[in-house]
C-alpha cells in the first residue's frame, strides 16, 4: 500500500489536505498519515484523529514550542519522520511557510517538487497535479514520474474533511532539534478584522482608482450595504498602507460568488488572485482597462458616480 | 561584501498571448526577459554594494539568447555575469535547476556572503529555487524578505512577508534571501551605465561542462488557459443611474446577492 503524508502548521488547513488525500483514496489504495508539529492541544488532534485517515503522528521536542512558526524546525522534524516512514507523496498546505518547507524537504531528500497546485489527482493509476504558470494566464497539467514527490495546495482550493465514523491512531515521536539557524525576533500579526478574504462570498475590491484614503468611506459603505469584505490591489496595501493585504499572486487568491473590482485596472498578477470568483463586476472609467477583458458585467464609469448609485440602488433592493 | 544573484532567463507573462481558439499559450510568439522580481534581487544587491562595498555576481541558467538579458543585470550595476548554457529547447525541473546552480556557485564562485533570489519567477511561479538552493548549499535561508534591516558582522537581520504576519527575523552569514517586489523599485539603467557594462565580464559555460543534468522528476502534459468563460457584458448606458440599475438586476438574476 501506498503512503501519503499530510503537513500544515496550521491546522485547520490540514482538513482541505485530509479532503485532498481522501480523492486520491478514492481511485488509489493508499494510507494516509497527517503531522502535526508542536501542536499540545488534545482537542485539535483528535478531531484531526477523527477524520478519514489511517494515522497522526505529533512530532514532540519543547524547541517547537520555543521557537514557533520557525521554518528550519518543522524542516528537521519532518525529515525525521519522513526517511522513517518512506511516503511516496507529501502533502503540505502552500501558505508562504508551507511553500518553503516543501522545497527544502524536497531538496534535502532529492525528491521532485510541485508548489502552489490546485489539485492533485488520479488519472489511469498516475498522479498529476494542476498549478498556475505565466503570470496567471494559463493553468499547466503536470504528471509526476519519480517518486517519492511533494506537492503543496494552495489554501481554499479543498473543502475541508468532515468528520468519520472511525478514530485513527495517535503516535506521538520524540524529534531531534537543534537550534535553529534562523531566528524569529518578532512577528506583528497582520490583524486583519473581520472574516478573512480568502473565506468571503461578496468582494468588494478598490484599486488605483481611488484617489484618497478618506474615500475609503464610500467604499465601507458599499461593502457594509451588501455585508461583503473589502480587498484591494497590490499598491493600496504594498505601496500606501492602507490594508494589511491585497488580492493577486502574491497576496491573497479569492473565491467569493461575487467580486467587484472597483477603480482596478486588472494588471495580470491581480486578476491571477480572482480567477475562482463566480461572478466578477468591473467599474472603472478607463474603456480599455484589461479588467474588462475577464469580467462578467462591466460598467464603464467613474467609480465617485457609480459607488453611490450603487449603494442607492442595493439599499432599495434589500427593502 | 560578495553577492550573488540567480536571475531567471523567464517568459515575459505581460505580453504572452493566447490563441482563443485553442487556449493555448502562443509560445513561439513570446518574449524572453530578466524575472520581474529578479529585477528587485539585482536592485538590492547593488544597493548593499552602494552602501558596504563589494562585488555583485549574476548567475543565470538559460540558451545563448539569455547573454543580452543578462548585459542588463550588468548596466544595472552588477559587476560580472555567468550564463550557464543549455540548448534552447531544454526544459530543465526545479530540482535539476538548482543543482546545477547550487554546484556552480560551490565550484566556480566558491566563498560569498549573500545570495539573493527573486521570491519567485511570473513564469513558473514555484519559488523553489531559493529554498532548494540554501539546503544544497547548506546555509540558512529567509524568504519573502521585504526590507533588510541590518547587514555585518556576520548576520542578517529582515523583515519578512510570512503571509498572516510580518516577522523580523535574524540569521548568519553567508544566507540566502529571497524578497519581494516591495523591497525596492529597480533602477533603469542609463545609456552611460549600458555603454559601461558592455565592458564588463560576461562570461559563458556550457551545463554539459558542469554536469550531465538528471531526469526531470515530472513531465508537463499540457499548458493552457483555464476555461474562464466570462460574459463579458459591458453595460453601455448613457447615464450611470440606468447602468446601475442593469447590473444589480443582472445579479439578481444570478442569484449571487
Amino acid at each position: 500500500m501506498e503512503k501519503i503524508i499530510l503537513f500544515s502548521e496550521e491546522p485547520k488547513l490540514l482538513f482541505e489536505l485530509i479532503s485532498a488525500g481522501e480523492e486520491i483514496k478514492k481511485k488509489k489504495e493508499v494510507n494516509i498519515t497527517c503531522v502535526v508539529c508542536g501542536i499540545k492541544d488534545d482537542e485539535i488532534i483528535n478531531k484531526i484523529a477523527s477524520t478519514n485517515i489511517d494515522k497522526v503522528i505529533v512530532a514532540e521536542n519543547e524547541l517547537l514550542e520555543k521557537y514557533a512558526y520557525s521554518i528550519d524546525l518543522y524542516v528537521d522534524a519532518l525529515e525525521q519522520i519522513i526517511r522513517k516512514e518512506n511516503p511516496q507523496l507529501f502533502i503540505v498546505s502552500s501558505t508562504k511557510r508551507g511553500r518553503e518547507i516543501t522545497a527544502r524537504l524536497a531538496a534535502r531528500l532529492d525528491w521532485g517538487a510541485a508548489t502552489d497546485c490546485n489539485k492533485v489527482y488520479v488519472e489511469n493509476g498516475d498522479l498529476f497535479v494542476e498549478r498556475v504558470v505565466f503570470g496567471g494566464k494559463c493553468i499547466a497539467k503536470e504528471k509526476i514520474k519519480q517518486y517519492p514527490f511533494a506537492v503543496s495546495i494552495l489554501p481554499g482550493k479543498y473543502e475541508p474533511a468532515s468528520s468519520a465514523e472511525k478514530k485513527a491512531e495517535v503516535q506521538r515521536i520524540k524529534v531531534e532539534l537543534k537550534e535553529p539557524k534562523t531566528k524569529i525576533i518578532e512577528r506583528k500579526s497582520k490583524e486583519i478584522a473581520g472574516p478573512r478574504l480568502e473565506e468571503a462570498e461578496l468582494i468588494v475590491s478598490v484599486g488605483r482608482g481611488l484617489k484618497s484614503k478618506e474615500d475609503l468611506k464610500m467604499i465601507e459603505e458599499l461593502a457594509k450595504t451588501i455585508n461583503a469584505v473589502i480587498g484591494c490591489s497590490r499598491p493600496l496595501s504594498a505601496d500606501y498602507g492602507w490594508f494589511p493585504t491585497w488580492v493577486g499572486l502574491s497576496g491573497v487568491k479569492v473565491r467569493p460568488k461575487v467580486y467587484f473590482a472597483i477603480g482596478i485596472s486588472g494588471a495580470i498578477q491581480h486578476v491571477a488572485g480572482i480567477t475562482d470568483a463566480k461572478i466578477i463586476v468591473a467599474i472603472n472609467k478607463d474603456e480599455n482597462a484589461p479588467i474588462f477583458e475577464v469580467c462578467d458585467y462591466g460598467i464603464v464609469g467613474d467609480l465617485y458616480e457609480v459607488v453611490p448609485k450603487l449603494i442607492e440602488e442595493l439599499r432599495k433592493m434589500k427593502k | 561584501m560578495k553577492i550573488i544573484v540567480p536571475v531567471k532567463y523567464s517568459l515575459n507573462v505581460y505580453e504572452l498571448k493566447i490563441d482563443p481558439s485553442t487556449r493555448k499559450p502562443q509560445l513561439e510568439a513570446a518574449t524572453y526577459t530578466l524575472g520581474d522580481i529578479d529585477k528587485n534581487a539585482i536592485e538590492e544587491a547593488i544597493r548593499i554594494k552602494e552602501k558596504q562595498g563589494g562585488q555583485v555576481i549574476a548567475v543565470c541558467l538559460g540558451p545563448e539568447k539569455a547573454a543580452l538579458e543578462l548585459k542588463r543585470a550588468l548596466a544595472m550595476g552588477a559587476d560580472e555575469a555567468y550564463l550557464i548554457t543549455l540548448k534552447d529547447t531544454q526544459y530543465i525541473d526545479t530540482r535539476t535547476t538548482s543543482k546545477i546552480l547550487a554546484k556552480f556557485i560551490s565550484d566556480k564562485l566558491k566563498e560569498f556572503d549573500l545570495i539573493i533570489c527573486g521570491e519567485l519567477s511570473l513564469d513558473g511561479i514555484s519559488g523553489q529555487i531559493g529554498p532548494r538552493l540554501a539546503e544544497l548549499l547548506g546555509i540558512p535561508i529567509i524568504t519573502h524578505v521585504r526590507r533588510i534591516i541590518s547587514l555585518g558582522d556576520g548576520k542578517i537581520v529582515v523583515e519578512r512577508d510570512a503571509g498572516d504576519s510580518y516577522e523580523t527575523v535574524e540569521t548568519t552569514l553567508p544566507a540566502i534571501i529571497t524578497v519581494t517586489k516591495e523591497i525596492n523599485e529597480p533602477r533603469i539603467p542609463s545609456l552611460r551605465m549600458i555603454m559601461l557594462a558592455r565592458k564588463k565580464p560576461l562570461h559563458k559555460i556550457a551545463l554539459d561542462e558542469l554536469m550531465k543534468p538528471e531526469e526531470n522528476t515530472i513531465d508537463i502534459i499540457s499548458i493552457e488557459a483555464p476555461k474562464m468563460e466570462r460574459k463579458k457584458i459591458i453595460i453601455k448606458e448613457e447615464a450611470i443611474d440606468e447602468a446601475v440599475k442593469k447590473l444589480v438586476e443582472y445579479l439578481r438574476k444570478e442569484g449571487v446577492i
